[in-house]
């Protein structure tokens, strides 16, 4: 093979540093002696448990009410259609904070539909788990979206036909014939949104808070922690490096697995 | 619209116009419970919107006349604004390509149809086994689909269809993917269960020679449009058009195989091939330019002559056809020049010859 062009290399070896050395950096920095019961204290515990909870929870979340969605911004025409798919990807450039807010704005104890909703059965999503899953799933969902809607679309809609003509009603074609069809962008959709919803700060801190226990996930400890306990900030930060890597590696050979053209 | 056509109460007809993309298509159909119909036509005549009309899968363009009635249930008719969803037409399909569903076995493939029409999966399992039995691939039950040749596939795509119990059968190019060899395995198989399906059976095919085999009325659609309808036998004799002329001009036998003769199934007459190890059952095609016809007997090794009399002569175009009577039928296509110079006229005593290179055969 011919020496690749040297300009190249330089910046793909820039490039790997910018993801290399902060992750160097962290382990040097890191107190091993202490991790041990750095990592057992509480306030990390709670987290941990939380946002692997609250995480899986916003994955879910996305599946159930981002696959019928992607199906009719897919299949279904009409007017809005664009507009309505403009206003689904919109959580994936938007500030988080900013999502947050609105969520706030609309759901909080005082907005449009939070306030009938918390005068009518008292049920408040603010500053609750329940506000953190909401949160999680605004930010996590458009990646399910746009990963299932460009499977639809790209599907062969002939073996759908075949089903029908064998007596298939449309919801048993997308139940057994469609569904499994797309099944690995499903899950590597659901992936994509687990993945963008363990990591979320900005919308969770805005509309849930930082309530250890309830609200107060891992990235939330980490910020926290920043300033009153510096050791403590990096072990966790060393946690989720150490969560995520384990999952996408799990995952990788399933179902990330290109398949090579 | 509306129609009355004499189709008998389990029958089939359609009636279908619509202009798609400046191409349009109008074109009738009927076909009787019990028989199978070939709709016959080159690529891009139609034949697909068709199917697609009668299925209910096309996405109907306005100012679209349609009109399909199935075993006396009206299933569509635009003039009515009555429209049948493809699940609750009842109809069977079967693709050129099998569309078998890749993350079910082929048991549970089979058993699709009547799973969704209403039955228990343990009933549906148990109606697709009996299915896979009766089209002899039990073996392929457990199988995922991308584990099956592609005319094993189209068996259990045959065998899916009919398991819905459908009221007709379409079956679109259900041969054309295959291989020669699995073609005419999955043919045997498909006249087979043609011959016992109770309902009308509608074949889409560009190969005369499927619509010659396993259909009993065949319809000719060219440009959209039915140019010809009629048995294969009155096809030949009397095609429509040049398209249908070339088409129904191929000369197609059946007949036995053995050491490199045909022993002819219809017609007292043996021709020599040039694969001697072909045996069983085998379908013939000759070209009409193929053949040579001479006033006298023709001298040289390894063809075939016979002697025969000049049936018919009809100028097509720039070329005539000689319509060849006993012992064996043939349409032979020759030059006006030839027709003078050899005296060609109906009733007329003339050599044929064919060389043994120029007839195909393939099993049957």
């Amino acid at each position: 093979m011919r020496r690749p062009p040297a300009i190249l290399l330089v910046l793909a070896v820039i490039g790997a540093a910018l993801f290399v050395l902060p992750l160097i950096g962290l382990l040097g920095v890191t107190p091993w002696t202490d991790l041990g019961s750095l990592l057992t204290d509480d306030v990390v515990v709670d987290a941990l448990r939380l946002s692997l909870i609250t995480s899986v929870a916003a994955a879910l979340c996305a599946a159930v009410l981002g696959v019928p969605l992607a199906w009719t911004l897919s299949r279904v025409e009409f007017r809005g259609r664009s507009l309505l798919r403009a206003v689904v990807t919109l959580p994936l450039v938007l500030p988080p904070v900013v999502g947050g807010a609105a969520l706030l704005f609309a759901l909080g104890r005082r907005g449009a539909v939070g306030e009938p909703l918390a005068n009518a059965t008292g049920f408040v999503l603010p500053f609750s788990t329940w506000g953190v899953i909401l949160a999680n799933t605004f930010v996590a969902m458009p990646f399910l979206v746009i990963t299932v809607e460009g499977a639809l679309s790209s599907a062969d809609r002939r073996p759908e036909a075949a089903a029908a003509s064998l007596g298939a009603s449309p919801l048993t074609v997308f139940r057994r014939v469609t569904l499994p069809m797309i099944a690995p962008s499903l899950r590597a959709g659901i992936v994509l949104a687990w993945a963008r919803a363990l990591g979320e700060f900005g919308a969770t801190v805005t509309f849930a808070g930082n309530l250890q226990g309830r609200t107060q996930t891992l990235p939330l400890a980490v910020f926290v922690s920043l300033d009153a306990n510096r050791d403590a900030a990096i072990a966790i930060s060393l946690l989720m490096v150490v969560v995520s890597v384990v999952v996408l590696v799990a995952l990788r050979g399933r179902w990330w697995e290109r398949t090579s053209p | 619209m509306g129609t009355d056509v004499a189709v008998s109460p389990k029958g089939l007809s359609a009636h279908i116009r619509l202009t798609r993309a400046g191409f349009s298509i109008n074109a009738d159909l009927e076909v009787e419970a019990g028989s199978t119909a070939a709709l016959l036509g080159p690529n891009g005549a139609g034949k697909s919107s068709v199917l697609g009309a009668i299925a209910g899968f096309l996405e109907l363009p306005a100012g679209s006349e349609i009109s399909v009635t199935l075993a006396e249930r009206s299933l569509e008719d635009t003039t009515a604004r009555r429209w049948t969803p493809p699940e609750d037409r009842n109809i069977g399909v079967v693709f050129q390509e099998h569309l078998l569903f890749g993350h079910m076995t082929v048991l549970d493939n089979v058993a699709f149809g009547p799973r969704s029409t209403g039955s228990r999966t343990a009933e549906a399992r148990r109606q697709a086994a009996s299915w896979i039995e009766l089209l002899g691939v039990s073996e392929l039950s457990d199988r995922q689909p991308h584990e099956l040749s592609g005319g094993q596939a189209q068996k259990i795509a045959i065998a899916r269809a009919l398991a819905a119990s459908p009221d007709a059968l379409l079956l679109d190019e259900p041969l054309a993917a295959l291989d020669v060899a699995a073609r005419s395995e999955v043919r045997r198989v498909l006249r087979e269960q043609l011959d016992s399906f109770r309902g009308p059976r509608l074949l889409i095919t560009h190969d005369p020679s499927d619509a010659f085999l396993l259909a009993d009325t065949t319809f000719v659609i060219e440009n959209g449009r039915i140019t010809q309808r009629g048995t294969p036998d009155e096809i030949r004799r009397s095609p429509a058009t040049p398209y249908v002329a070339a088409l129904a001009g191929t000369n197609l036998y059946a007949g036995l195989a053995a050491h490199g003769s045909v022993l002819l199934a219809d017609h007292d007459h043996t021709f020599t091939i040039t694969d001697t190890s072909m045996t069983g059952s085998v379908l013939l095609t000759v070209h009409p330019t193929a053949v040579s016809l001479h006033p006298d007997c023709p001298s040289g090794s390894q063809r075939n002559v016979w002697n025969t009399t000049v049936e018919l002569v009809e100028p097509l175009g720039d070329i005539v056809r000689i319509t060849l009577g006993g012992p064996v039928p043939m349409a032979v296509d020759v030059t006006p020049a030839a027709v003078t110079s050899l005296g060609l006229r109906p009733s007329g005593p003339v050599w044929a010859a064919v060389k043994a290179t120029e007839i195909s055969a393939t099993p049957a």
